[in-house]
């Protein structure tokens, strides 16, 4: 009964309830001590701006339009580059945890490849493909498809022979096997690691902006930087943790919708 | 599974847990053919004079020119001081925060929202504010690394006090143990697993975050000696340095691998 009544509470409340209260208060605690001290002089360091200069600074910066257009073009290299590096580490992946051929003539290539910081392409990706877009898509999905693959092949060498003899009682051919029997057992660690490749991809999509491509937040971020106009680039830096939070809670919730039996080992296996 | 018969069965069920390290079966080194193939192939069809893909034959005499003007040494020791540096200090105050959040549990609530922001932020993207604030030093390099790197120890620190028996803490009770000899007697013992699952997580990323770091700023370091490399466009100087960067990574994960093992085997018999 208890279940019920709950259920039928409306959503407003629900969602109340969820929130942090302890820690929302933190943050602006945290926000009006620093304004406080900044005022009263209390800080002195010389590029440290008030928080309500840094909103204000925002606020321009939007109303000038250029906002916006900037995060697109972040939001959009990173999801472009994302997907389709989850689909070539899925594939590679799913190749090597299927294939103990595929798996005996590669798999040392890949962990050495793997083993290769993937930042210390960004140097190369700029000499080859110049300040471009393309550099910033190569460098995002050369980089964010390690951890999509690693954890595929994990996740399909983990499946129980339980499953995979089922798939052989069944006569499901290779591609059967694949789709229906092992995708569905490999995904919670899949989607560990598709997990890991979104941030991944956030950071070297700013990262390739910062000192490639002259577009989007991580480029408008060093300009400030070099004009030092400290309070748009607090701005511009508040705004990609931002960014970087609401791209894993939009992962989180989708990932709930597709396995929702494993949210549970989900959300403690990132946090 | 034939090729991998040398390490026991028990370890392989263990070493892939959620989102522990993996330690799966280690892979054949035929699996190097497709990389030795690519080599080989470079080195036929491509010329010593490329702007962006020359020989991996001129790729050594670059390096041997970098070490001998003694830029290579002050390279490595720029990396090698900022990851050592880094790796203690994030241990450190990983550590201290993880018990402090883990044993009380408003606290956990209180600062979680904050840590995790501070978490979601992009490393690449701290690089420019402490530059503005602390300058191209050393200093600014270690905060960047610190702060990305301390999360993995806080996170497993603060799981192990979460699954910490309270009866041993019941224990220090009976015993009258001071807060200093529980801590030393009781907690950092039995943390001890966590804390070193913690760093193990965290060495490649102070690695990866001190290369990004330098590759951004230039500061000295390997990195910072890699994208000059690409500016003055001596690209085969730009190859041969990150061969030393993937040897000097897979020397770090092969170091941890065989720390790793031999702390836990011990453990664990």
């Amino acid at each position: 009964m208890t279940t019920q009544a709950q259920r039928a509470r409306p959503l407003g409340p629900r969602l109340l309830a969820k929130i942090n209260l302890p820690g929302v208060t933190f943050l602006i605690v945290l926000f009006a001590v620093w304004e406080a001290a900044d005022r009263a002089g209390l800080i002195d360091l010389m590029f440290l701006p008030r928080p309500s200069e840094i909103l204000s600074a925002g606020a321009t910066l939007i109303a000038q339009n250029a906002f916006l257009p900037t995060v697109g073009h972040t939001v959009s290299v990173t999801l472009t580059g994302w997907a389709i590096a989850s689909c070539s580490g899925l594939m590679i992946g799913f190749a090597l945890g299927m294939s103990r051929r595929v798996w005996v003539y590669s798999m040392s290539t890949i962990e050495l490849f793997r083993a290769l910081p993937s930042v210390v392409l960004l140097p190369i990706a700029v000499l080859v493909f110049g300040f471009s877009v393309q550099m910033e898509l190569v460098l995002v999905i050369v980089s964010a498809q390690w951890p999509v693959m690693v954890s595929a092949v994990d996740g399909v060498r983990l499946v129980p022979q339980g499953l995979r003899d089922t798939a052989t009682t069944l006569r499901l051919g290779r591609l059967e096997t694949a789709r229906k029997i092992i995708l569905p057992a490999a995904l919670p660690k899949v989607l560990v690691g598709l997990r890991l490749s979104l941030a991944l991809s956030l950071i070297l999509t700013v990262a390739a902006e910062m000192l490639g491509n002259p577009a989007g937040m991580g480029n408008a971020l060093v300009e400030a930087q070099e004009a030092l106009q400290a309070d748009q680039m607090f701005f511009y830096f508040l705004s990609i943790g931002l960014l970087g939070v609401l791209l894993n809670a939009a992962f989180v919730f989708l990932a709930r919708l597709i396995a929702p039996g494993h949210h549970l080992r989900f959300a403690e296996a990132g946090s | 599974m034939t090729t991998t018969a040398f390490r026991p069965a028990t370890r392989a069920n263990r070493a892939v847990g959620p989102d522990g390290p993996q330690i799966g079966s280690r892979p054949p080194l035929r699996g190097l053919l497709p990389f030795v193939a690519l080599l080989v192939l470079w080195q036929l069809f491509g010329t010593d004079d490329s702007t962006f893909f020359p020989r991996p034959s001129t790729w050594l005499p670059a390096v041997v020119e970098f070490a001998e003007s003694g830029e290579l040494a002050t390279a490595l020791a720029g990396t090698a001081v900022t990851f050592t540096v880094g790796l203690l200090l994030a241990t450190a105050i990983g550590v201290v925060l993880g018990v402090v959040v883990g044993s009380v549990r408003f606290v956990d609530r209180m600062l979680n929202p904050f840590l995790e922001f501070v978490r979601a932020m992009p490393s690449s993207a701290q690089v420019p504010i402490f530059v503005l604030i602390l300058g191209f030093t050393e200093s600014m390099k270690l905060t960047v690394v610190v702060l990305t790197a301390m999360f993995p120890v806080l996170l497993s620190t603060r799981s192990g006090m979460r699954e910490m028996n309270p009866v041993l803490l019941d224990v220090a009770r009976t015993l009258h143990l001071s807060r200093y000899d529980r801590i030393r007697k009781i907690v950092v013992p039995s943390l001890f697993s966590s804390i070193l699952t913690g760093v193990r997580i965290a060495t490649p990323v102070v690695l990866i975050v001190t290369l990004i770091v330098e590759i951004l700023t230039q500061v000295p370091g390997l990195g910072g000696s890699l994208s000059l490399a690409q500016q003055y466009y001596q690209t085969s100087l730009a190859y041969g340095l990150i061969v030393i960067t993937t040897v000097v990574a897979l020397g770090v994960n092969i170091a941890i691998g065989l720390i790793d093992e031999r702390l836990f085997r011990h453990r664990r018999r």
